[in-house]
């Protein structure tokens, strides 16, 4: 029996020792389509490698952006640093809040936000934050953010893979060899993504779920007491999808009556003001006109009644 | 309890030390703690049906030792009936009820009247024609006398009831499970070896084999009806082997798992693909169940004895029954029944045990031969599992014909899809390892065996790294856990 644990013991610390050098190795030989469980997005699209270093200079800012990206392509931090706001965004791709609630720990120590504008949908909530996990593990600066952005609270064995496959390749100064090209988009300093200006294409961002989990909003409940416990403003906000999207979902009250019970809560797809031809570059993500207006109205939200 | 599920990877360990630290000293005790372990692996699932595994196990051990006492044949052969009606009637009733009552309805209808009785709404108990042909075994072997009935409740029960078998098999036998609850146990170094080995080995071909064959399959079979004849033989094809990779993997696991208790299980699967005719492929396939019809019903209906005609009448009935155990479908005793006609051609020529040992022992690479016979087989076990994954006999029929068209040429494009490719990468490293290791009880038990330990355990850190790769997320279920 003593040897048999024995050998269990050095087989497991070896077997894990080879499970990462072939992983690593996988990561750097193997085209990444043919790599099913190892994901990379390292540079990729919502630039959250640039936004995350970004973020450790902004200190004592009055407003922090988090959510999807729908966040960082809909709340243009420079609009609202035109009218007198010092802020920044902390959103990345399919960011839910599970992540939210993880970055959120790590940066608000140091960045003090007084306000924390949570983007919050059906679709987010609806989302198993894999994808979005594996998003930041990717992009993170350090080995340290790498590892406390893997457990968030999934186990799940793709994001294991990336966390091995980042530790390394930040290890051996790699990233940009592997970095995933980005195309139409363009990094806002304050983390904001501007993207080319395109008609609006409907076939694109139609992904739209409508099953809300229960761990989402666990998650966001951590973060209302967060914010209680740090005394910052919480306001949740739903930014506009085209109406039709908006409208496939069958949970829209309930999820309004939901948010509206965990803090100050607006949702700009109500009143109707946005169309799908004007305001869209997709079913799910604004244009530049459509940001203007999103922003503008927020503004006079936060003018008029900065509580 | 899942096999692939984080709850089964700390129940197994937990149960592991503490069989072998804690209760392996005392039988009763010992025997008390697998009884105890085994209802909560399946109460995992749903507790309410512990009952109904409760009942199996008093009843078959109340007949078991009833039938011991008369001297009577006849009240003997009434217990026996009492034990096997019992048995039936739960599974007729889980698993048959609604089938039988939609076909009263259906013939009822054709005769110009409506019969006013519903179907119900149950749930299949997970396992239960596993565990109830093991206590009918039981029972039956002690009508035969060929087991003495057992007058311990705790170990019967844990028989009965012994978790890495429970839900899915191998569907064991009395006489060679039932006396390893009697016998004390010590770790063995070399079986605890060979056991975490086969359990490897299963979950390789359970997550990454079966998992992403099933992807493909079921992405294939849930169009089949605008799919074309290529592309419905390649979900054929897929659905191959996740049916393969997922039941044996299951297999090798549960067997791997009771090895690590000092348990030996019987062997399940022995290669089926590697068969060069349909009477081989039985032998190799779910060979448990294969052998209880064979020992329970093939035999008492005489057999391969007796006119032509009523050797014909036993293997049709053995295999249509068969079929229908697997469920409640029509689909299933076509399955059957087709099986038992390509059989029996092999039985009359008298050529159903040409092939016994193993294809080209010794060989690195099947002759022409061989090679053909396979291949052949193979397309005819693949065609025939189009009925078993199929809902109802139209579904089937339609995939048939889709394929025995010209549209069988076409579907190309799915062909050279990623994913299609990788998976299709991942079968020929399974095949060539099932190849090389088909002379031992799995796989993968020789393999490297008289080369250095560097060299194996990098061969199951590869195994270990491919599943971490290639396996499918999700912790789909066991295929049969259905049956």
């Amino acid at each position: 029996m003593e040897k048999f644990f024995k050998n269990i013991v050095v087989f497991t610390v070896a077997a894990t020792a080879a499970y990462i050098l072939m992983m690593t190795m996988a990561g750097w030989l193997m085209p990444p389509a043919s790599r099913k469980n190892l994901v990379y997005t390292y540079g990729g699209n919502g630039f959250e490698n640039l936004r995350l270093i970004e973020a450790k200079d902004n200190k004592n800012i009055d407003i922090l952006f988090i959510g999807s990206s729908r966040a960082y392509r809909s709340f243009d931090t420079r609009i609202f640093e035109d009218a007198g706001y010092n802020c920044f965004n902390l959103g990345s791709s399919n960011q839910t809040p599970v992540q939210s609630l993880a970055i959120l720990e790590k940066h608000l120590p140091g960045m003090l936000p007084k306000t924390v504008v949570m983007e919050v949908n059906p679709d987010i909530f609806s989302n198993d934050g894999i994808e979005s996990a594996i998003d930041l593990v990717s992009n993170a600066p350090s080995l340290p953010e790498m590892f406390a952005y893997s457990k968030c609270g999934i186990n799940d064995i793709r994001i294991v893979n990336t966390l091995i496959f980042s530790m390394a390749t930040k290890l051996a100064g790699m990233e940009e060899r592997f970095a995933r090209p980005v195309k139409g988009q363009k990094y806002i300093t304050g983390g904001f993504v501007q993207t080319e200006e395109k008609p609006y294409d409907k076939s694109a961002g139609n992904d739209y779920h409508c099953d809300i989990k229960s761990r989402q909003l666990e998650a966001l409940d951590k973060i209302t007491r967060l914010m209680q416990r740090n005394n910052i403003r919480l306001w949740l906000v739903q930014s506009p999808v085209v109406p039709a999207l908006y409208n496939s979902c069958g949970q829209n009250v309930y999820f309004d009556s939901l948010m509206t019970g965990k803090a100050r809560y607006t949702n700009f797809n109500a009143q109707g003001k946005f169309t799908d031809t004007i305001h869209f570059s997709d079913g799910q993500h604004l244009n530049e006109e459509g940001v203007k207006n999103l922003c503008s109205w927020m503004l006079n939200i936060l003018n008029q009644n900065p509580k | 309890m899942l096999f692939n599920s984080i709850d089964f990877a700390v129940f197994f360990p937990l149960v592991f030390v503490l069989y072998w630290f804690v209760f392996s000293g005392n039988l009763r005790v010992r025997n008390t703690f697998l009884l105890v372990v085994s209802y909560v692996f399946y109460g995992w699932w749903d507790p309410r049906y512990l009952v109904l595994l409760a009942i199996s196990t008093l009843v078959d051990f109340s007949c078991g030792l009833a039938i011991n006492l008369p001297k009577n044949e006849r009240r003997r052969k009434a217990i026996l009936f009492i034990s096997l009606a019992a048995n039936l009637c739960i599974l007729g009733f889980f698993k048959y009820y609604n089938f039988f009552i939609s076909g009263f309805q259906d013939a009822f209808r054709l005769m110009g009247h409506e019969l006013s009785v519903s179907s119900l709404n149950l749930v299949l108990p997970v396992g239960i024609s596993f565990y109830t042909f093991q206590t009918m075994s039981y029972t039956v072997d002690v009508y035969r006398r060929r087991i003495e009935p057992t007058s311990d409740l705790l170990a019967f029960g844990a028989y009965v009831s012994f978790f890495p078998q429970l839900v899915a098999g191998p569907i064991e036998r009395a006489g060679n499970l039932l006396p390893q609850f009697f016998n004390q146990h010590n770790f063995d170094y070399t079986a605890a070896v060979n056991g975490c080995r086969q359990i490897l080995w299963g979950f390789f071909k359970k997550l990454v084999i079966a998992d992403n064959c099933g992807v493909l399959a079921d992405a294939i079979f849930n169009q089949y009806d605008t799919q074309p004849g290529g592309t419905l033989l390649l979900g054929a094809f897929f659905f191959s082997f996740q049916i393969y990779g997922d039941f044996s993997g299951y297999s090798d696991i549960a067997i791997g798992t009771a090895r690590l208790m000092g348990f030996e299980l019987m062997k399940n699967f022995s290669f089926p693909y590697f068969s060069r005719d349909i009477a081989e492929f039985w032998r190799r396939w779910h060979i448990s169940l294969s052998t209880w019809f064979r020992d329970y019903m093939y035999v008492p209906l005489g057999g391969n004895q007796g006119s032509e005609v009523k050797k014909t009448r036993n293997i049709l009935l053995v295999f249509v029954i068969s079929g229908f155990w697997h469920g409640a479908n029509w689909t299933f005793i076509l399955w059957g029944l087709a099986n038992a006609l390509l059989f029996l051609p092999l039985l009359v020529m008298k050529k159903n045990r040409i092939h016994l040992e193993v294809a080209d022992a010794g060989k690195t690479l099947p002759g022409p031969g061989n090679l053909l016979r396979m291949c052949l087989n193979f397309l005819l076990v693949m065609l025939l599992w189009i009925l078993f994954r199929s809902h109802t006999v139209g579904e089937a029929m339609t995939i048939y014909s889709r394929i025995f068209s010209a549209s069988v040429f076409e579907g190309g494009a799915y062909y050279s899809q990623g994913q299609v490719i990788i998976t299709l990468g991942l079968l020929g490293f399974f095949v060539a390892t099932e190849w090389v290791g088909r002379e031992g009880a799995y796989a993968i038990e020789k393999t490297f065996a008289a080369k250095h330990r560097s060299l194996r355990w990098t061969f199951y850190s590869l195994l270990i790294f491919l599943t971490g790769l290639y396996m499918h997320r999700g912790g789909s279920p066991f295929i049969y856990f259905q049956f």
